[in-house]
């Protein structure tokens, strides 16, 4: 079980990461936007972060994405996003994954899972 | 003439003015002819030397008068004349330089030059010759005549008009409706004529280089001065002018007169040069005028290119500016898709012990997934695609597929065949691109034969450079309209299909540098033919950037 930050903002879907994820026994935290997903982040340090890349009223996911790794590299990040473009900027590169975002939440449990018991952090 | 006789009686001008007539008129030249000995003048004389000497005195000066007056006479009527052949050789000049002006046909411009010199109402020779200078066989080659070759043959022809021999007109309506205007046996053996450049002797090389006139004198052997004319041209007297302009050196023009055997004239010969300047301005301008028509040619050609270039340009920023609407469109339906799926799926899970709730939550995940699908197309297809080259076995993927397929493959009665041409079959690819790339083929065959069931051939070999994979369908085949837009962004002939299928797999392809085949045949089946470049070993693993080269 890790403790995950999640930022998206699609609000329902928000909702139901957090409550799918809550179910399968971690500690979720989520947030509309990164500013103030980045302002939990010490605090609450999660071994997994999920970002959504496209973020309205808010620093894009890739921002987010060096902002996390820079204060502490052993946080494994999960970019999420409707656009499998994303992969040839060079910037996701230093994201642990990416997944492509679907109804079907398997995948990213799966990753989340996997990424979360290998964690130093934990 | 008949007037002389009886000069009493017709006005003579001394019987009027003897008679102290007045308007007595001098000015036609005929009254001279019959004074010269008039009785009355004899009288008029005696009378004036019964007087005084000045009477005598003027009787010799108007003696001495008509003859000055008689022999100017003569004079002047041989310049009228030699004038009025003069104004002829204009005239026709002017008529040819005319026609000559405004053709653009080399063999129509050698015609008219040919019959202007030899036209029976000017100067007339017999017959004349053109040869022009070929620089790719570099030799001066006869290239038309016209005229008779024997004798004979002229006298036959001559028969056949009016005036003797044709007049410029009755040639001129000759060229001019015929479709072979070359046809006389002497133009044929003109035809033959070959003179090379280094034959610096002969004679009509000489006309060529110097740019002289030459007139063959008496006692001066053909057969010496130029053996290729031995037959061509008369060895009583022939003429040849150079055809030049003061930038190009055409070639020469020969003329004599075998039949008539009239002497060359001084005259003649000007007349001859004179045409022979216009014949060089008018080939001049031939050569300008296909130069010009060449270049007209190549510029229209240039043009449709551009037009096209243009209308497929225009063509693809449609394409690329419908792609980007597309993609913005679709990412702002797929999140809230997203959404939906996502709870439904919850709700399947919550709730999807009964059997009712399940039916339909069912219909609802199945309907999103499929717009879910439909929308990652787009997205993918408006997105650059960077390839991740490795080496991969091209028949692994192409099992693995089927493996995943197996079962509906069973469902749909289709068999399948595979004919690999080795056991393992390395390509340096993409290995996810292609794998997209067959599934999405062998998902068309499949829907090719969804009805009625058949067989699945996929098939690999080499050809040349390109290592090759075919998936091959007895299925429907492809109508024919359907034909031309296959590879079509959107264009879709299923119910279902989003129309990106092949149009991405093309793609796919076309950034590896490769290219996608298809055939078909109503009710017969389709076969897809992908050619892959870089046809590598596995122990000789090709660099990207070979591929890259091999692409452009």
């Amino acid at each position: 079980m890790s403790r995950i930050l999640i930022v998206e903002d699609e609000p329902h879907l928000l909702e139901l990461y957090i409550d799918e994820l809550k179910e399968e026994g971690h500690e979720v935290e989520g947030y509309a936007n990164g500013e103030e997903g980045l302002k939990r982040l010490d605090e609450f340090a999660p071994e997994v972060v999920v970002l959504d890349i496209k973020l309205e009223n808010s620093a894009g996911g890739l921002e987010i994405l060096k902002e996390v790794k820079s204060r502490n590299k052993n946080t494994r990040v999960i970019l999420n996003s409707a656009y499998s473009t994303y992969k040839n900027d060079f910037t996701t590169w230093i994201a642990d994954a990416y997944i492509v975002k679907s109804s079907d939440l398997v995948e990213l449990k799966t990753k989340i899972k996997e990424l979360g018991d290998s964690s130093p952090l934990m | 003439m008949a007037n002389a006789e009886t000069k009493n009686s017709c006005g003579c001008w001394i019987t009027d003015l003897l008679a102290g007539k007045e308007d007595v008129d001098l000015s036609t030249g005929k009254i001279f002819d019959y004074c010269k000995g008039c009785p009355d003048l004899e009288k008029l004389k005696e009378r004036a030397s019964g007087r005084r000497t000045a009477d005598t005195t003027i009787a010799i000066l108007i003696d001495k008068l008509f003859e000055r007056i008689h022999s100017c006479r003569i004079q002047l009527v041989d310049t009228a004349s030699s004038l009025r052949k003069k104004l002829e050789e204009l005239s026709l000049l002017n008529k040819v330089t005319d026609h000559l002006l405004k053709t653009d046909n080399l063999e129509r411009a050698l015609a008219l030059v040919l019959t202007g010199v030899t036209a029976g109402d000017a100067f007339g020779f017999n017959r004349a010759a053109i040869f022009l200078c070929d620089l790719r066989s570099n030799s001066l080659r006869g290239i038309a005549g016209i005229g008779c070759a024997t004798i004979d043959e002229a006298r036959k022809l001559w028969m056949q008009f009016d005036s003797g021999r044709p007049t410029f007109d009755e040639a001129l309506e000759r060229i001019y409706n015929s479709d072979e205007i070359f046809t006389d046996t002497f133009h044929h053996q003109v035809w033959q004529v070959q003179i090379p450049f280094e034959e610096e002797d002969n004679v009509l090389m000489k006309v060529l280089k110097t740019q002289e006139i030459f007139v063959l004198k008496p006692g001066e052997q053909i057969a010496h001065l130029c053996p290729q004319l031995d037959n061509l041209a008369d060895p009583a007297g022939f003429v040849a002018v150079p055809i030049a302009t003061d930038n190009l050196d055409f070639g020469v023009l020969i003329a004599d007169n075998f039949v008539t055997n009239k002497p060359v004239s001084e005259d003649d010969i000007l007349s001859l040069k004179t045409f022979a300047n216009t014949a060089a301005t008018a080939f001049e301008n031939v050569g300008l005028h296909n130069q010009l028509r060449a270049k007209l040619e190549e510029l229209k050609h240039t043009h449709d290119l551009l037009r096209e270039n243009q209308s497929y340009l225009v063509q693809h920023e449609r394409l690329a500016d419908i792609g980007k609407l597309a993609t913005t469109v679709t990412h702002e339906i797929k999140t809230p898709l997203i959404t939906i799926g996502a709870y439904t799926r919850r709700l399947l899970n919550t709730f999807g012990t009964e059997k009712f709730n399940k039916e339909h939550l069912e219909v609802i995940l199945h309907e999103v997934d499929r717009l879910e699908k439909i929308s990652s197309e787009i997205l993918d297809y408006s997105k650059e695609i960077r390839l991740e080259i490795t080496s991969c076995d091209l028949c692994g993927i192409i099992k693995e597929i089927l493996k995943i397929l197996g079962e509906k493959l069973e469902d749909y009665k289709i068999g399948v065949k595979t004919k690999f041409h080795d056991r393992q079959v390395i390509i340096r690819a993409d290995a996810n691109r292609i794998r997209q790339v067959i599934y999405n083929l062998i998902q068309n065959a499949m829907d090719a034969m969804m009805l009625k069931g058949g067989t699945l051939t996929i098939s690999t070999h080499t050809e040349q450079n390109y290592t090759v994979f075919e998936i091959e369908d007895t299925g429907e085949g492809i109508k024919q309209e359907a034909q031309e837009k296959l590879f079509t962004p959107f264009y879709s002939t299923k119910a279902k299909g989003s129309g990106l299928g092949l149009s991405v797999s093309k793609k796919i392809i076309d950034d590896h540098g490769g290219y996608i085949k298809a055939e078909t045949e109503r009710g017969k089946g389709s076969k897809f033919s992908v050619y892959l470049p870089g046809l590598k070993s596995e122990n000789q693993p090709s660099e990207p950037k070979v591929m890259r080269s091999q692409n452009e």
